[in-house]
């Protein structure tokens, strides 16, 4: 798949008939409005808007305008969900498709922006388990910009750093440890899960080339601390929208005899972007149990920064490009 | 053109102007001789470089000739195009200047070491000019001539007089200062590149390879070259103990204090390693070991997983967890074996390999059974952890599976394993299975249960030694209620926390660093060698430390007119430390001695310091195999490098409180800068006396206990004065206890690391510093008690960052480093303006200029539109400059209250950098109120009035802005609809805030005292601070 443009109309999945499912969250972040604005009205049967939990004006005036918004697309259904222990969400999600019982593969469109990173990951493995995540839609709407001029990132603190529950791959000690950084605009973050873990060897994944012409550099700027520990020559980089990208540079390192999966236990900190999270997945779907997904919690988020509206929304992936596993066969 | 014209035109390049340029070249030029400094930084670097153009001249001496140099310099024509050129143009007269008899080789084989010569010259002398300016401004502050005859530095022999530099006026001042930044620019970005990738591993310096010999600084960087392990490690007094055969030992410390080394050196593969370095084929069966040991590293953060889904039953998980750690031994005592037998190092066992197997099978019977140790690995482990992972993943989603593999527990698992080992490996002789566990504390406390309950069965074949960090023991408990393990009858325990001026801990660095000189071929094994000292003598001139003790003795209640013996002893590194700081002046860290103490016990620490130290020097091209010595400004900046980098990442470091724990460690920090620059006797006082230690266990210091626990145990804060029964995590604690910050962190933060005298703190203020509403005045207070500070003196700006204030500067004879003022002013003014001829208008102009001429007359800056602003520049970022200023002064005028810039861009954006805590927003604003706007703040409908007025026009903007840009594609447009919507909500408690604080009302009263009350409130002008 290339590089999709700025969209300003979604399309449903199967451009006949609506989607049966919008699956969205509502967090603090203004371009969980992005996506609900540029689709038509009645595009989708269901909307499915999960609510993070913990206090949050900023969340609650994204929710209001989405409880306006969405009724128009879909008929919605609110659920809850934890930003510590996201996958009861993941499960109410699997149990709600369940019981539409379509007796094919579901047409889901999927705002990947507003999800965390580790419920992004959980939702997409969970889907897919359940043998729902063959007609995918996975879209994409980022920040018009970020409070990143400073160098500060959009988190404050790290609350722990810890494997994802159902992405722990095997662990041999006699190996060494490989950490692959995805880095982005986390900088603490992905410093934490550096210091944590104490890798034998360590990758660094830049976002290049960045979602915006302008913001070359930026992850760079905000990671020189973590990068000056680092020797020259593990630099790699990866596409900021582009999953396949992340797909492919994950290949070729575990195919490079330097970085051999039978050498290394890897372990993958996803820092950098939704599609790069999604490129993740799709190497973890093919290769599951080679790596280990790991992730630092922030201590918060820091929302008084969230100055910045909805920019633009692109089409990132579609799950039906996606070589098919033995489950997600319909 | 000469080197000064050459300079200045390259700092008027990189300015976009040509103004003023003359009247700082005629400034400079009577005043520091270029060509003089930049020719006894050469003749410095000649020296250092001596034995490498020796090496080139074997029946000659080289020599340099000065003079020759300097007329060559002043002769040539010099032209720069950037800062990097300079040591290019300077090659010329370089070559011209050496005389290089009997030399074996051409003439261009000298270049590569003059250009070293000339890398170093040319940033000492970016340094130098840096530094000029910044001793001026000093001398301008003090305007004394007898302060001039005593600052005997370069600069200010050089100096204007008070009167002279007056005359000068602002803008040679501003030029001045521009000047020096953009030279400490030149310098520092030297540095910056340096350090932008991880050191190299080597350097070649003509054709010899120099490794750096501190490169592998972690035990992770060992990881299976067992051979290097076994010829770097240094034995200690803990490894004998840790050796002891049937000894269960926890091996507790800090980061970075060597327990991974020390388990790493008990592995059968660097006891063979070890032995094989005086014997070369000998094999296990030979060995005088009598232990046979398997190290497991465990993962951080990778256990919590096995009892984190509600799907699974507690006991599943817990038994997964067990099983999980039973795979993860044998895999390691797989592995060792393939190892050993690869190595043939254990030919005895050849022959018993598929009893062996068959017994390995056996301990996993769900897997396919393996034909060899290597498919041990790739298929049975494989398959136990693949069964389990899917079972996982399935259950999570609520979907249905059966697990089939073969969970066992821990106990019984290693029980059957150090059978297999006693009957397969070494039947016939007396030999235990060490079993090395690394990083404990990541266990649940299920797994560490059942660790300890095979510790108190003490199996005959099997004995555990364990690395765990301070506090990382969850449980005590056994699988038998009500026995927990107990030392010493169960285990003992080790710890390793180094007293840094301890014989041992000096002695145990010197051997690591002897061992890894020799190990990388430098002829010179003894650190001392590399790591030369610096008398106070380097720093600072016998008059200047005179006079600064005299000061110190006067500032005290004395007896005596003169101080006497024993205080100069005490007292003279505080009065190096502050006669450096009048200068802007760091302190310079260099010599072994130095290093030990800044490693604060932590060796990881010690082997960063070396690490940074060889890099610097063999970055420069330093033949350290023939002159070992590191000069100390490389040992000062690598103090400083590490230091900051360590420091920077506390907050990433440490889970949980990282972020508050550096912030309460930086406050602590400036408390005894300040005492250090401050109090009379007893300056050096890194050592915080907590007399109610004990309420650290009440539930109501929750938090802060949590945070001092931490860092105890990420080694932040070094515990001191507490019994072993007194650890992190328990609840009972001893009544009183210690603090010290690591040493690590004085050099970045300023404060001497010694601990010579103590300072009272209680638990209560110590909460109070992590606790945003009450931090300010709670530091303040103590900055006085603690800090010493004057009475009428203010605090330091709490939100300048530790870099800002701290800046790095070196004090040596190559490369010194004294940092101008930053270009911020002390205060901004926010007001309305604009063309505006009503009287209101007028009269608020006029309080304005007055407020502004008033401040500056009291010798600070301040910043106002006017002054600030440039055709072309952008108000709203100048109101952004505002909203980040340290302090503001705010006139209120009915106008600013209705002004975007003044309202939302300056104060309410203030106000959200403040987190929007009333007092901390109280510290920073300073709120005047002009006569029009003085009803508005008595009525308190009037404030909500206004919030009603600023919402009416947000939701008309709003809306109209919707209209045209529904997809908002301004952005600007938006941030600033998206801030209105923020503040106004916010805007009554905002203003309500600045009513708490209002300075005297009114237009008159505003005169009345020209400013008085401000000026009090604002904090010493920044050039004074550091007085």
């Amino acid at each position: 798949m290339s590089i999709s443009c700025e969209i300003d109309q979604v399309v449903p999945v199967d451009k006949s008939h609506p989607d049966d499912v919008l699956i969205i969250a509502a967090s603090w972040e203004q371009r969980c409005l992005g996506l609900p604005r540029k689709m038509r009205n009645d595009s989708c049967r269901h909307v499915l808007m999960s609510i993070y939990d913990g206090e949050s004006q900023k969340r609650e005036q994204n929710v209001k305008q989405l409880r306006e918004l969405l009724p128009k697309i879909g008929e919605v259904t609110e659920l809850d969900a934890k930003h510590g222990s996201p996958i009861e969400n993941v499960r109410k999600t699997i149990e709600f498709i369940r019981n539409l019982r379509l007796n094919r593969m579901p047409r889901i469109t999927l705002d990947v922006s507003s999800f965390t990173r580790k419920h992004l990951l959980q939702l997409l493995q969970g889907l897919e388990l359940a043998g729902f995540l063959g007609n995918c839609n996975l879209y994409h709407t980022e920040a018009l910009d970020y409070h990143t001029q400073d160098n500060d990132s959009m988190s404050e603190g790290v609350s722990s750093v810890k494997a994802i529950e159902t992405f722990g791959g095997e662990i041999r000690p006699s190996r060494d440890s490989l950490l692959i950084l995805f880095l982005g605009y986390e900088g603490r973050r992905a410093l934490a899960s550096l210091e944590n873990l104490e890798p034998n060897r360590t990758i660094a994944v830049i976002p290049d080339p960045p979602s915006r012409d302008d913001w070359k550099g930026r992850a760079e700027a905000q990671h020189h601390y973590l990068l000056s520990c680092l020797p020259a020559g593990v630099r790699f980089k990866s596409h900021a929208l582009l999953p396949s990208s992340s797909e492919e540079l994950l290949q070729e390192i575990s195919r490079n005899p330097a970085f051999s999966p039978a050498k290394y236990n890897y372990f993958v900190s996803p820092m950098g972007t939704k599609a790069q999270l999604v490129g993740l997945y799709r190497y973890w779907r093919r290769h599951p149990g080679e790596l280990t997904v790991v992730y630092a919690s922030p201590g918060r988020y820091r929302e008084e920064r969230a100055d910045f509206g909805p920019g633009p929304t692109r089409l990132i992936d579609q799950t039906r490009d996606w070589p098919p596993l033995e489950r997600t066969k319909p | 053109m000469p080197l000064l014209e050459s300079i200045l035109t390259l700092y008027g390049t990189a300015l976009g102007t040509a103004s003023g340029l003359k009247d700082l070249h005629d400034f400079l030029e009577g005043r520091l001789q270029v060509e003089d400094v930049v020719a006894d930084l050469i003749q410095d670097g000649f020296q250092r470089h001596l034995p490498r153009l020796e090496h080139l001249c074997p029946k000659g001496k080289p020599t340099f000739d000065k003079q020759l140099f300097k007329a060559c310099l002043s002769s040539g024509n010099l032209v720069l195009r950037k800062a990097d050129d300079l040591p290019d143009a300077l090659l010329i007269p370089l070559r011209s200047a050496v005389q290089t008899p009997g030399a074996t080789c051409g003439e261009s084989e000298f270049d590569p070491i003059f250009r070293s010569i000339l890398m170093s010259a040319s940033r000492g002398l970016w340094n130098r000019l840096a530094q000029a300016p910044a001793a001026t401004r000093q001398i301008e502050l003090e305007q004394s001539e007898a302060i001039l005859k005593q600052t005997g530095d370069i600069a200010a022999e050089q100096a204007l007089s008070a009167h002279e530099l007056k005359v000068l006026g602002n803008k040679l001042d501003a030029l001045l200062t521009s000047f020096a930044e953009f030279s400490k620019a030149a310098w520092k970005n030297y540095y910056d590149q340096l350090t932008d990738a991880a050191p190299p591993s080597e350097h070649k310096i003509d054709n010899t390879t120099y490794e750096n010999p501190f490169l592998l600084a972690r035990a992770e960087d060992f990881n299976h070259n067992y051979s290097k392990l076994a010829k770097l490690f240094q034995s200690s007094i803990e490894w004998e103990s840790l050796q002891r055969r049937t000894d269960n030992v926890f091996l507790e410390g800090g980061r970075g204090t060597g327990k991974s080394m020390l388990l790493r050196r008990l592995t059968a593969q660097t006891v063979i390693a070890a032995n094989r370095l005086s014997q070369a084929n000998i094999t296990f069966e030979s060995l005088k070991e009598d232990y046979f040991g398997i190290y497991v590293k465990l993962t951080r953060g990778y256990y919590e997983q096995f009892t984190a889904l509600d799907q699974i039953p507690q006991a599943v998980g817990e038994l997964f967890a067990q099983h999980e750690l039973n795979m993860e031994v044998a895999d390691v005592f797989v592995e060792t074996l393939r190892w050993l037998l690869r190595e043939r190092c254990l030919p005895s066992v050849e022959g018993r390999l598929p009893l062996l197997l068959d017994d390995m099978n056996r301990l996993f019977p769900k897997a396919p059974a393996a034909r060899s140790l290597d498919e041990f690995q790739t298929t049975v482990l494989k398959f136990e952890q693949d069964q389990m992972h899917s079972y996982y993943r399935e259950k999570a989603f609520g979907n249905s599976i059966a697990y089939s593999g073969s969970a066992e527990q821990t106990v019984t698992f290693l029980r059957n394993l150090s059978r297999i080992f006693r009957s397969r490996l070494f039947p016939e002789r007396e030999m235990r299975l060490f079993l090395l566990i690394d990083e404990f504390e990541t266990l649940l406390p299920i797994q560490q249960k059942a660790v300890n309950t095979v510790m108190k069965m003490r199996l005959p074949d099997l004995t555990l030694k364990i690395g765990v960090r301070k506090a990382g023991r969850r449980t005590h408990d056994t699988f038998t209620a009500g026995d927990p393990i107990q030392d010493p009858r169960d285990y003992t325990e080790i710890r390793l926390d180094y007293d840094g001026d301890s014989t041992d801990y000096t002695n145990l660095l010197r051997g690591i660093a002897e061992k890894r000189l020799a190990v990388a071929n430098y002829p010179t094994t003894d650190i001392g060698k590399y790591l030369p000292g610096q008398s106070w003598a380097e720093e600072v001139k016998p008059e200047e430390l005179e006079a600064e003790l005299d000061l110190m003795w006067q500032s005290g209640k004395r007896r005596t007119a003169r101080p006497n013996h024993s205080f100069k002893n005490h007292a003279t590194a505080a009065a190096i430390y502050r006669i450096l700081a009048k200068k802007k002046a760091r302190k310079g860290f260099s010599g072994f001695d130095q290093y030990a103490l800044l490693s604060s016990g932590v060796v990881s620490n010690y082997i960063e310091l070396c690490k940074y130290a060889f890099f610097f020097a063999l970055s420069d091209e330093l033949p350290l195999k023939v002159n070992p010595a590191i000069p100390s400004y490389l040992q000062t900046n690598a103090a400083y490098s590490v230091s900051e980098r360590l420091f920077d990442t506390i907050d990433g470091n440490v889970p949980a409180i990282g972020g508050v724990l550096k912030q309460l460690v930086r406050d602590l920090g400036d408390m005894l800068r300040n005492r250090l620059l401050n109090h009379p006797s007893e300056p050096e006082a890194n050592r915080f006396e907590i007399s109610d230690y004990s309420t650290l266990s009440a539930t109501e210091n929750k938090e802060i206990a949590q945070i001092i626990d931490g860092a105890v145990v990420w080694s932040v804060l070094h515990l001191e004065g507490v019994s072993q029964a007194f650890r992190p995590r328990n609840t009972a604690r001893p009544s009183e206890a210690q603090l010290i910050i690591n040493r690590i962190y004085a050099p970045i933060l300023g404060f001497s690391p010694r601990s010579r005298w103590r300072v009272k703190i209680s638990v209560r203020d110590l909460k109070a510093l992590t606790q945003q509403e009450r931090r300010i005045a709670v530091y303040q207070r103590l900055m006085k008690s603690i800090g010493f500070e004057e009475e009428d003196s203010t605090q330091p700006d709490l939100l300048t960052s530790v870099t800002e204030r701290h800046l790095p500067a070196t004090h040596d004879t190559a490369e010194e480093l004294t940092f101008a003022q930053t270009s911020e002013p002390d205060a901004y003014v926010s007001y309305a303006w604009g063309e505006d001829t009503t009287p209101e208008g007028k009269a608020r102009e006029e309080i304005v200029n007055r407020l502004c001429d008033a401040v500056r007359a009291s010798g600070r800056s301040i910043g106002r539109d006017k002054d600030r602003l440039t055709a072309g520049d952008s108000i709203e970022r100048f109101a952004h400059e505002i909203s980040k200023a340290q302090r503001i002064i705010a006139v209120i005028s009915t106008k600013s209250l209705h002004s975007p810039y003044c309202m939302a861009h300056e104060l309410f954006r203030a106000y959200r950098r403040c987190d929007y805590q009333r007092v901390e927003f109280q510290q920073k604003v300073i709120a005047l109120v002009t006569d029009d706007a003085r009803d508005f703040f008595r009525d308190d409908l009037a404030v909500v009035e206004l919030a009603k007025k600023w919402k009416e026009k947000h939701e008309k903007f709003r809306a109209e802005l919707e209209a045209v840009d529904p997809t908002r594609k301004s952005s600007a447009k938006w941030i600033f609809v998206d801030m209105i919507e923020d503040m106004c909500p916010r805007l009554p408690d905002m203003l309500d805030a600045l009513k708490d604080i209002i300075m005297p009302r009114g237009f008159d009263d505003i005169y009345a005292n020209n400013f008085r009350e401000v000026l009090d409130r604002l904090s010493p002008s920044q050039s004074s601070r550091t007085k």
